[in-house]
């Protein structure tokens, strides 16, 4: 079934690398390992051979579709199918050479902005210096707003929300070191101490408990008039959701929803697919008090005064009671440990949070902020790594 | 030890483990090139079913992990036994010995293992092991660094004593439910398998090994009931382990078909979301009903 099969070495090298070509990496080991299997397993049986390749080169899920394509491309018997037969011939002396990184695999021409920001450690105050510099060409983008995109550049800026929402959580996932004065012994350290006096304890070392990690809660307004900034913030909750363990997520319009289960191992696109069924009445009015008023009820052990960080993303526009709003965020505010309101009309230089909702809110909220293009995403991000 | 895919499939089966031919591959190439084997795939699909399975036909021991929040080295790998070492300081000093000996409780001897480090450490050569690290998605990311190092080269590192290297590997299998992403460098590691809810002709043999009391058209009813359930939407499809619980209820409740008051009895057993239940009794409970009157 292998075209070349005194030259299967060749042929998995060059498969890792069109699998690396659609960002499904595969290292140096994994062939090694899958030319190892090839000795275990009876080559005239393709399934087997599937399996071993793919066990070998996917580590998840989301992997399998573009491994399944193109293992049915590079492997098939029809020579007129198989776009690799040419490349095989002219790549084949070079590949065996370079191994783990061929040349093709080369960082495309966005990344080098978006690397820097999956590379810093989030250490405090580190982040101005590493802006992306004024002259790049992504610098137009992040400054426009999430309106204004025309569809290729959008799906520029979704991997950067995915990317964002993963370095965000690291920051909530870290972890404090011990301090010098806790409440429990440290029997270990106090032992090794003790060999100076003879095996007599006379400090006692102390451990502190690591603090317990900060619980958040993401709440986004997906009624008509937040139509195309909502999509970017569910984007936003989806990345967070499956990078944060301690991360619930909500959508409410005129009734909230508890989407958490709907990310959760979803891609981003099954996932809309989804909500669109039942959650998102994209046209329907917004109804916060009320919505609030819901988590309140049903969901209230997810708020801590101590642990809870509590986003919600609305422009404020509000058909509700204002009381029932007004009782529902002096509550909240009690509840949890920061209110982050995130509004896309804050973007506008002439905005005033005067509307009815936006007003009643806004003596509760802790830190309000822009959400309406990319740069504003960064701020969330940095005050993110504050808290 | 299995020297054919054949071989493994037929075993599982003999332990009442129905399974395809895919799972049967990576399993006898985890054991064939001795790496861990990274299970994900919905709560309830059989998981780690497949570490107990393999632990009766391997005649082996199975150690497990049970992952959690905030599970770290000392409830993982090893401690230091704290009383015991106080103990020999004090011994030592009223016997006068000299101080040199309080460097011994440094010393395996003192070594409380937890289940990692038994693992790598098994004593008798015929004592083979399988490890379960269950749920590992629950872990922090920093037990999963920590996994790496064992994972790569079944070696633990101890300060105080030295490297440890396990004389035997053991057969690995980590499963995951995918509340959250593993972290890449790990499962680079392992041999990757999904598992999918089964079909209908292999959950009906499921089924029908493991309650073998079950009446054949219930059996048929319940599996195609499920089949029509899992393509609804609901927050939380029932796995195979639902699909069990629900046939044996369903015989203790001396059901031989299923009908509307059967399933509104017992929905509890398929569906563990209030929303789901009450979704499935107020829409769906008709066509998932309909769906069998057309099967026959």
């Amino acid at each position: 079934m292998i075209r070349r099969d005194s030259d299967l070495l060749t042929n998995l090298l060059l498969f890792s690398r069109a699998l690396r070509e659609e960002k499904v990496r595969v290292t140096i080991d994994n062939v090694l390992d899958a030319v190892k299997g090839v000795s275990l397993i009876d080559l005239q049986k393709k399934g087997d051979f599937y399996h071993l390749l793919r066990a070998n080169f996917v580590s998840s899920k989301d992997e399998m579709d573009a491994f399944d394509r193109l293992f049915e491309q590079f492997w098939s018997f029809d020579d007129s199918t198989n776009p690799f037969l040419e490349k095989i011939a002219d790549e084949e002396a070079d590949a065996l050479e370079e191994g783990e990184e061929p040349p093709s695999f080369e960082p495309q021409k966005e990344q080098p902005s978006t690397k820097d920001w999956a590379d810093e450690t989030g250490e405090n105050g580190l982040k101005e210096t590493k802006e992306v510099p004024a002259y790049s060409p992504d610098e137009v983008l992040q400054q426009r707003d999430f309106s204004h995109f025309r569809a290729e550049e959008l799906e520029k800026v979704k991997d950067w929300v995915s990317i964002l929402s993963k370095k965000v959580s690291t920051y909530l996932s870290r972890r404090w070191k011990k301090g010098g004065k806790g409440d429990h012994l440290d029997f270990r350290r106090s032992i090794r101490r003790s060999i100076k006096y003879g095996g007599e304890i006379m400090e006692l070392k102390m451990k502190e408990r690591k603090p317990k990690p900060l619980r958040l809660i993401l709440v986004c307004d997906v009624s008509g008039s937040m139509d195309i900034y909502s999509q970017f913030f569910l984007r936003f909750m989806h990345g967070l959701q499956n990078h944060y363990p301690h991360c619930d997520t909500f959508a409410f319009s005129t009734r909230l929803s508890h989407i958490t289960s709907i990310f959760k191992g979803r891609t981003f696109d099954q996932t809309v697919g989804l909500l669109s069924g039942k959650v998102l009445d994209w046209a329907g009015g917004t109804n916060i008090g009320a919505a609030l008023h819901q988590l309140h009820q049903r969901y209230s052990d997810l708020l801590h005064p101590n642990r809870t960080l509590f986003l919600i993303f609305s422009d404020g526009w509000d058909r509700g009671e204002t009381l029932l709003l007004d009782s529902e965020m002096k509550s909240l505010k009690r509840q949890v440990k920061k209110l982050i309101w995130l509004n896309p009309l804050l973007g506008n230089q002439n905005y005033q949070p005067l509307c009815k909702g936006m007003s009643t809110a806004l003596p509760y909220v802790d830190h309000f902020l822009p959400y309406y293009n990319f740069s504003s995403l960064r701020k969330l991000d940095r005050l993110m790594s504050r808290i | 030890m299995f020297n054919s895919i054949e071989e493994v499939q037929q075993a599982m089966e003999r332990h009442q483990y129905i399974c395809e031919r895919s799972l049967a591959t990576v399993v006898y190439l985890a054991l064939k090139l001795e790496k861990p084997l990274l299970l994900e795939g919905e709560a309830g699909v059989g998981k780690t079913e497949v570490a107990k399975v393999m632990t009766q036909a391997l005649q082996r021991r199975l150690i497990r992990l049970q992952c959690y929040e905030g599970l770290d080295v000392t409830a993982a790998l090893y401690e230091w036994n704290y009383p015991k070492q106080l103990l020999r300081i004090k011994i030592g000093e009223s016997s006068r010995q000299p101080l040199e000996s309080v460097d011994n409780i440094f010393s395996p001897e003192f070594l409380i293992q937890r289940p990692l480090m038994e693992a790598i450490q098994s004593e008798s050569a015929d004592q083979h092991i399988v490890l379960l690290i269950d749920e590992v998605d629950r872990s922090d990311e920093e037990f999963e660094a920590f996994l790496l190092e064992i994972l790569s080269d079944f070696q633990i590192t101890i300060p105080e004593i030295g490297t440890i290297s396990a004389r035997h590997r053991p057969l690995v299998i980590i499963t995951s439910n995918r509340t959250r992403e593993i972290h890449d460098a790990l499962k680079r590691r392992c041999l990757y398998h999904w598992i999918d809810f089964p079909p209908f002709e292999k959950e009906y043999r499921i089924v029908t090994t493991k309650v073998p009391a079950i009446h054949e058209t219930l059996a048929r009813q319940i599996c195609s009931f499920m089949q029509t359930v899992r393509g609804k939407d609901f927050y939380k499809k029932p796995g195979i382990a639902e699909t069990l619980d629900w046939a044996n209820a369903l015989i203790q409740l001396h059901k031989d078909h299923l009908d509307r008051a059967a399933v509104e009895e017992t929905l509890g057993c398929i569906l563990k979301h209030f929303e789901d239940t009450k979704k499935m009794k107020e829409t769906d409970l008709v066509s998932c009903l309909g769906a069998l009157g057309e099967m026959g």
